[in-house]
């Protein structure tokens, strides 16, 4: 769809008077360049010739470098202002390196007050955080989740993880966020991620190369809004109220559908929408055991892994994934990961070689929200600061009733794999190799 | 005019000659003929003992192990965490080479009929000049919980440096890979 104009149609499109295509009018730089387009030329063929080669140049080195963004229809905008009432956490830092954590705050905070919603102001913030004594800003309890409500009349939380901050000639970022109503029943509104390199569309003499971290932070930040302002419009009541039972329903059956595809090749909610995956991310072993019908609905809890690799953080990451592809289906309620945190905390759980039945039953015990699968794995190898991205991990689920392993795959990839000409194929961010490796692996074990 | 008998003797001799070298890859299994292989359920698979020099191949290729096993829904697997557990509760010193007794309370606590036991031998890259190649060497044990004796035994090594790497040089397949094939010529011998 990008910067494919030929200098021939360009031509035709400098003739014609009043066409102009829906193409053109979504690029932010197309429709400056273009703002003559449309009147009929009384110039010579120099002139055509000229007008031509802009049309072309702007099309070519803008489409690729920032899809435009568009303001929420009028409509969209008005109802979502009176929507919900989000209280933002600060960033957690994921990437193991050190990042600029304020700016993406202020980034994602401001996408999202221009989404529509309403936000929790700074300071009330401030001092829940200091009251409560949050220092972890990675998930919501359910003592975080009911405070919230009461004292600070928040509709929802927004969880911001940063998984990869890398600067340099070629920087990468790679942003997961979610949003996990409050109250007494805690749920997973929305989660996405986005995974983007500075090289990820060179374009035409390397002028789409992004060398900065700041317009790429930017760029996810946006991204990733944009995804929540989509996801909100098929809430019922386009996103005015929510009540948590009903989100899920408004989810299509399968994988929730009718996205944005502004974003389609870094969302990690786009990445498979058609449940196609290339047949390279599929597990390299796998078992699945036919005493669960996995299309039923069921309610899971994520697991932290267990990180053999070197990469800090990776058992993390791993787990976000995992959630996020999870909370696609339909018929699958993921518990709030920070539930899951606060559970093993104060039952003091040690998993020394991964979960165990003993850690299992915490979560099957009927007290915390109905369980019956419980996902984990290991992570084996997680690079992203390479020039090729490399990741290994196993997964596995337990299920409640026969208190056995229920699906377990192996899966390992690297970013250049079966990339043979131009590149084309290649994962430059590791975020774009799990987002394939896990979709893959859970799209075999719901089917 | 062809010489049928002397055909026949040395056809004989290239027959036995074939038999006898494929009769030999079968030296490092061994197979306890007493014991009914259909009366294991459920296995435990105990950390393997690491004899090279990454330190976390043996975590590694006992994943790969577990999951291919519980892939051929022979056995039921139990998983790491669970094993880690048991181990804890008895108290085994050195998992990776348990007594006797020891692999009876585990296998009391856990509810398996089977132990496997594993030692990695090499794992990593080996150069030939200037070819690089993954290898891989290990050995496992499946043990009896009743009797405590070793029923079953093999080793597989893959991979190395191969005369096309030495040719034309490369780095080889994969690690993984190579672990892959270890593991399906070991569940080869087992099955």
């Amino acid at each position: 769809m990008r910067g494919t104009c030929s200098f021939e149609r360009a031509g035709v499109l400098a003739r014609t008077s009043s066409t102009r295509s829906k193409r053109n009018a979504t690029d932010s730089r197309p429709r400056a360049a273009a703002g003559g387009v449309g009147e009929p030329w009384a110039g010579g063929r120099r002139l055509r010739l000229v007008a031509a080669v802009l049309i072309l140049v702007a099309q070519v080195a803008g489409a690729q470098v920032r899809p435009a963004v568009e303001a929420p229809p009028a409509a969209a905008r008005v109802v979502a202002a009176n929507a919900l009432r989000i209280a933002i956490l600060p960033v957690e830092n994921l990437s193991g390196v050190k990042a600029p954590l304020k700016t993406v705050d202020q980034l994602v905070a401001y996408q999202v007050r221009n989404g529509g919603f309403r936000v929790v102001a700074d300071e009330p913030l401030a001092n829940f955080m200091r009251v409560h004594r949050l220092r972890y800003t990675g998930g919501v309890s359910l003592i975080t989740a009911r405070a919230s409500r009461e004292e600070i009349d928040a509709d929802a939380i927004l969880v911001t993880s940063l998984e990869t901050f890398r600067e340099g000639p070629l920087p990468k970022v790679t942003l997961h966020a979610r949003l996990v109503s409050t109250g007494e029943d805690p749920m997973i509104l929305w989660a996405d991620s986005v995974g983007l390199a500075g090289d990820d569309a060179p374009g035409l003499l390397g002028l789409g190369l992004i060398t900065e971290s700041l317009p790429l932070l930017k760029k996810a930040a946006r991204a990733l809004v944009s995804s929540l302002v989509d996801a909100s419009r098929e809430w019922p009541g386009g996103g005015d109220t929510v009540a948590p039972n009903d989100v899920g329903k408004g989810r299509r059956g399968g994988r929730a559908g009718n996205r944005s595809r502004r974003w389609a090749a870094h969302l990690s909610t786009e990445a498979g929408i058609a449940g196609q995956y290339a047949a390279r991310f599929r597990p390299r072993t796998h078992f699945r055991s036919d005493v669960v019908d996995f299309s039923a609905p069921h309610t899971v809890a994520v697991i932290p892994f267990l990180n053999v690799s070197e990469r800090k953080y990776a058992d993390k990451i791993l787990a976000l994934h995992f959630i996020n592809e999870l909370q696609l289906h339909v018929n699958l309620k993921v518990v709030e990961p920070g539930m899951v945190r606060e559970r093993l905390l104060t039952t003091r759980a040690i998993m020394a070689g991964g979960p165990s039945l003993a850690v299992a039953d915490l979560f099957f015990h009927q007290e915390f929200p109905a369980v019956d699968l419980i996902l984990s794995g290991e992570v084996f190898d997680y690079q992203d600061r390479e020039r090729v991205a490399k990741v290994d991990f196993s997964v596995q689920v337990f299920e409640k009733a026969t208190r056995q392993v229920v699906w377990f795959s192996r899966s390992y990839n690297r970013g250049d794999e079966d990339v043979l000409f131009f590149d084309l194929g290649r994962q430059r961010t590791a975020h774009g190799l799990i987002t394939r490796m896990v979709g893959s692996a859970m799209e075999r074990m719901l089917r | 005019m062809i010489d049928r008998t002397r055909t026949f003797r040395f056809v004989a001799v290239l027959m036995a000659i074939a038999a006898s070298v494929s009769c030999a890859g079968m030296g490092n299994v061994y197979v306890d003929s007493n014991m009914d292989f259909g009366a294991l359920q459920k296995v435990v698979v105990m950390p393997f003992q690491n004899l090279t020099q990454e330190e976390d191949a043996a975590a590694r290729v006992r994943d790969a192990f577990m999951g291919m096993l519980l892939a051929t829904e022979a056995v039921y697997v139990l998983p790491a965490g669970e094993v880690s557990r048991g181990i804890a509760r008895v108290g085994i010193r050195v998992p990776s080479t348990p007594t006797s007794e020891e692999i009876k309370r585990i296998s009391g606590i856990l509810g398996a009929e089977g132990v496997i036991t594993g030692v990695l031998r090499e794992y990593g890259t080996v150069r030939s000049g200037s070819a690089t190649a993954s290898v891989i060497s290990l050995s496992l044990q499946l043990i009896e919980v009743e009797t405590g004796t070793v029923v079953w035994s093999a080793a597989s090594t893959k991979g190395g440096v191969t005369f096309v790497d030495r040719l034309l040089g490369g780095g080889g397949e994969a690690m993984n890979d190579v672990t892959v094939d270890a593991i399906d010529d070991l569940l080869d011998k087992l099955f």
